[in-house]
Order: structure tokens, then sequence, then C-alpha cells
């Protein structure tokens, strides 16, 4: 049977590949942006910088969408699902690899912008220096240093864990829909699908509505409102919720799930 | 010895609609074995139940005496159509994936294979005809070392002398204890190779026979009894 | 090879087989390839060679050694005895079609006779 690591290696190659070509576009585009700057002679010290980071905004929202996509290939064809594997394992190994891929990328693009701002060292160090110390030392109001600290890292944990919640989602409805299409009488019409996909989305939505404010509001209480903890505890909701997403999901694999070899 | 493949009372239907009933099949290891029927009659998805990719199914079906799916992956090889890849993948690529994810993959054998069938690594899939990608299907099925070889008409695109080079592998190669289930239009062709053929018709098994039986029996060449057979014409016990 | 389908292969084996002993191709005492060789060489199942070799191996017209393979019967006789038995086929199947066709015995002998001095006489 195929080790968890070897089908994860595998699985994230093909996801960095992806990504790969989506970086040489970034970079393209960074550059072309960087020339037409010069060209029209109003080219700051700190536009690199700004174009680096205003090209990940993009890069990160395509990048989720292909590695989406990928996510979706891998459960209904057969060169994926014939792999000797549980589908337990087939799944999170996916999602695995997913994560991988976008760690990859935002580390390619904290590197850009660290290049970006070579050019600029000085100020942004300088700027990032200003932040800091306006920052009072008095802990308990959201302006000290460690809260600010805090709370960035918190941000960016609910950053990725949102977009693992997204994936889950995303893989619910596909494969709800899915096992549905392959249940149900069949029918070529579009207008069938189409239906069937805005039911299935419809259902989901809700009932997500319906689990993820009560998890919401048991961790509400936790702590009190001012404090940055809140974040965190916004991320472990949702990743609770996107874990009983993903049970759903295995379960919808092993059981239902066939390939379209879409 | 166990028998390679055991199906009881298998049922399956799809969009509601009963697409086998009542399988029961028995195939001893070491056969090669035609799968014939006409077009739809379920010889595809018979096959894709066995390799664990059709779900839903009521009954039995165990390989080589696991009937986990999992397990059976491990030991099935399944000629798939290689759609789960980028069309701008080079065979190379395709081919290390295979390596990586099957622990039965055999490099060695496989670079026998693409030799003789002379396979282009440097290729994207795209690029290739009808008949390489064929051979490349069944390149790549035929390079692991499974216990049961599944090869939904392998043929189809391949021009003649290929195929005699395939089938030649195919003999070459096989393992002794190993099971090769075949389903394919060019029965004649292969007649000469296959142990037994089971036929399937109205959704379900409507005949399992050994192939020298019919010669001896019969006096009929493997096609002509298969005709014959779903023509209703034959008589048969 | 080309089988006749509608005739059991492991028959036609050993006929091709046979064949071979008797016009020397493969000679008494010799090796006969490997059960997997002669399956590709065929385009047949080795199933169905190892039926056929048992068969022979029965007949004796093939021993089996051991660790080393298959060989042809050092016993002569035994090849003679083949070669007539094959030969005695034939005449049969010959004889069978002309004696429909109400040819007499006689006759037969005649046209063989003709048959072969014209044979003969072209090879000249």
């Amino acid at each position: 049977m195929t080790s968890f690591g070897a089908l994860t290696n595998a699985l994230t190659r093909r996801k960095i590949q992806v990504i790969n070509h989506l970086l040489v576009l970034d970079i393209i585009a960074i550059l072309l942006t960087i020339l037409y700057a010069v060209y029209q002679g109003d080219l700051s010290a700190a536009d690199p910088l700004i174009y680096t980071m205003s090209y990940s905004l993009v890069v990160f929202f395509v990048a989720f969408i292909l590695i989406a996509r990928h996510n979706e290939r891998i459960f209904v064809n057969d060169s994926y699902r014939l792999v000797p594997t549980s589908d337990t394992g087939l799944y999170s190994a996916n999602l695995l690899s997913a994560f991988i891929s976008m760690i990859y990328l935002g580390v390619t693009q904290i590197i850009f912008s660290m290049i970006a701002a070579a050019m600029n060292f000085q100020q942004v160090m300088t700027t990032l220096g200003q932040a800091f110390e306006h920052s009072s030392p008095t802990p308990g109001s959201m302006n000290s240093r460690s809260e600010i600290i805090g709370a960035l890292i918190g941000l960016v944990i609910l950053m990725i864990v949102s977009t693992i919640f997204a994936w889950a989602s995303i893989s619910l409805i596909h494969l709800t829909t899915s096992a549905l299409t392959a249940f149900l009488p069949d029918s070529r019409s579009r207008l069938y699908r189409f239906i069937l996909y805005v039911v299935v989305i419809a259902a989901i939505l809700y009932i997500l509505g319906k689990i993820v404010n009560p998890i919401g509001d048991i961790f509400y209480g936790m702590v009190n409102d001012n404090s940055y903890y809140q974040i965190y505890l916004s991320s472990l909701a949702l990743l609770v919720v996107a874990g009983l997403e993903s049970a759903v999901n295995v379960y919808l694999l092993r059981n239902w799930v066939e390939t379209t070899n879409w | 010895m166990t028998n390679s493949i055991e199906i009881k009372n298998l049922n399956y239907r799809k969009n509601m609609k009963p697409i086998l009933s009542n399988v029961n099949l028995t195939i001893a290891s070491g056969k090669i074995v035609g799968l014939l029927g006409e077009n739809g009659a379920g010889k595809t998805t018979l096959m894709r139940l066995i390799a664990g990719v059709a779900k839903g199914y009521q009954g039995q079906i165990s390989v080589v005496d696991e009937s986990k799916i999992a397990a059976k992956k491990a030991i099935v090889s399944f000629s798939e159509q290689l759609s789960g890849f980028n069309q701008n993948m080079k065979i190379e690529r395709i081919v290390r994936f295979y390596e990586d994810v099957y622990p039965d993959f055999s490099e060695d054998k496989y670079n026998q294979m693409a030799g003789f069938l002379q396979i282009n690594e440097d290729q994207k899939l795209s690029q290739l005809s009808k008949g390489m990608r064929e051979k490349l299907i069944i390149g790549l099925a035929l390079s692991r070392r499974a216990k049961v070889y599944l090869l939904d008409e392998p043929f189809g695109g391949i021009d003649s002398m290929s195929r005699k080079k395939i089938i030649n592998s195919i003999i070459r190669w096989k393992p002794d204890n190993a099971t090769i289930l075949v389903s394919d239009h060019y029965v004649s062709e292969i007649a000469s190779v296959l142990d037994e053929i089971v036929i399937i018709k109205d959704k379900t098994v409507f005949a399992q026979k050994s192939t020298e039986e019919i010669r001896e029996k019969f006096g009929e060449g493997i096609e002509e009894y298969y005709e014959k057979v779903y023509e209703g014409t034959e008589l048969h016990d | 090879m080309n089988f006749d389908d509608k005739i059991p292969i492991y028959y036609q084996i050993k006929e091709y087989i046979y064949r071979q002993i008797i016009t020397g191709k493969l000679e008494p005492g010799e090796k006969i390839p490997a059960v997997r060789q002669l399956a590709v060489d065929l385009t047949v199942n080795v199933n169905t060679i190892q039926r056929a070799l048992s068969e022979l191996v029965t007949e004796k017209m093939i021993e089996s050694k051991r660790g080393r393979g298959n060989f042809v019967t050092e016993d002569i006789n035994k090849v003679k005895e083949l070669k007539g038995k094959l030969i005695m086929e034939q005449l049969k199947q010959m004889y069978d079609s002309l004696r429909k066709l109400n040819v007499s015995d006689q006759e037969i002998l005649d046209y063989v006779s003709q048959y072969i001095n014209k044979q003969e006489r072209d090879q000249k």
C-alpha cells in the first residue's frame, strides 16, 4: 500500500507545479509594471514593494482557486482514486498537499517582497520601526507591542484556517452533488444539473450557518470582548467545522463518490 | 490455490437503474480471461467494481481473499485513461507519478515495454496519437507487479503490429499466478491467448467457458461461439 | 503462428512439435525451448503450452528432466513410430476423401504413382 508520505509528496508535487506556473506570471507582471513605471519616469523607491504586495493578493486568490480545482479533480479521477490507499488517506493527503502548496506560495511571496524591499530597505525598516515605537507598552489596551504581534499572528492563522475551511466546503458541495448525480435518475439537462448545484449549495450554506454560530458562541463567552484572543477562537471554531465537513467528505468518498474522469 | 476473483451476488445500480444483477463469478488464478459482451453490457462496470472505483454495490467482491478496498487496489492494476493528468504533462512525469505512488511499479519492466512500444518520454500527453496513448496506458498497467490485471479495451486505437507486440509482452511478462481480465472487440486476435471467456449479457454473467472446451466440444472458434450465444442460437449447458 | 480457432490449441501445438521432431528441427535428445519462450514464439498462453507438453511427456515423446528443462526423447524408435503414425493419419485423410469420390483402391495407387513420377520429372 502506498505510504501517506509518498502520496502527499506526489500530490504536493503536482500542486506546486501549478503554483510555479502562476509565479512565472507573477514575476512577469511585477517586472512589466516596474518597467512601465520606469518608462513613465515616475518610479519611486517604495513602488516595487507596493507592486509586489498588490500582485500577491491577486496571486493568492488565483492560487486558492487553482488548488481548489486540483483538489476536486483528485476525487473524481481514476488516476488518483486507483491509488492503493484508504479514502481517508487520500482526502487527508490531498488537503495537506494543498496546505503545503499555499505555504510554499506564502514563502515565495515573502521572498519576492524582501527582494522588492531591498531596493528601499532603509525606508521600510524605518516605517516598521516607527509603527512599533508608536505602540505604548501598557498591556490590556489594543496598542501594546506584544498585542499587535499577537493579533497579527492570529490574523495569519485565521486566514490559513479560513482557506482550509473554504476548501473543505467546496469539496463538500462538489462531493455531495457528485454523489447525488450518480444516485438520482440520469439527466443530460443542463438546467437539471444547475438546479441541483443551487439546491445543494443553498442547503449546505444553511446548515453551515446553523452550525458555525453555536460553535462560535461557545467560544465567545470564554474571553472578554476586547482581547485579540477572539481571533484565535474564531479560527478554532472554523477548524472544528472544517473537521466536521471533512468527516462528511470522507464518508461520501468511501461510499458514494465515483470517478467521472473530468 | 486461492481464486483470484470471487464475486457473489453482486448487484449494482446507477441513476436508479440496475446495471448488473446477481452476478456470480469465480476466476482461478493464473488465467487470461476474455470478458465479452456488447457495448454497454456492463463489462467496464464490472472491471471498475473489481478495481474499487465503482461504489454503492451490494454483494461481495474479493480479490485473492482481500475484501477491503484499499487492499484490493494494492493488488489490482486497472488500465486507466490518464484523464487525471494535465494535457501539458510530459510522459516522463506521469511515469514518475506512477513510480511514487505504486509500490509495486517496476521501473525496469516499464523501460523494457516503453522501449519496444517506442514510447517517447519527452512528449506531452496532448501530443500523443490515440494509438500512442493506448500503448502508454497498457505499458503503465502492465508495469505494476499486480495479482490481477484489468485491461479495458486496451487495443482500441492500436495498429496491428503494436497489438501483436503488446500481446507478446503480456505472454512474456505475465507472472504465473497473476490473472488478466481483458475486454476487447478483437476477439479473434486474442483468442489463442485466452484460457477462458466470460460473456456478459442481460446484466449478468451469461456464460463462462474454457476456450479449449469450446473448441473441443463445439468445434467452433471463440468469436463464432460468442456470437451464437449472444444471438441465442447456441445451446449450451 | 496462426492457429485454427476451431481446434483445441494444445492439440495444434502438439502437432507442431511432432513436425519439428520428425523433420529433424528438433533432434533426439535436444532441449526444447522454455515454456515461456514457446508461448511467446507461438503467441499462445503459457497454460496451453504446459498442457501440450505434459501430454507429450505422457506419450513419452518428451522427457522432463528436473531443473534442466524438457528434452526430446532419445529413443529413435519412438520417433520412427511417430512419423509412421502421422503419415498414416495423412494417408487416411487422403484415402477417405478419394473414396468419397468413388475412386477404387487400384485407381488410388495408379494416381499416386502418376503424381510422384510427375513430381520427379518436374524437378529435373
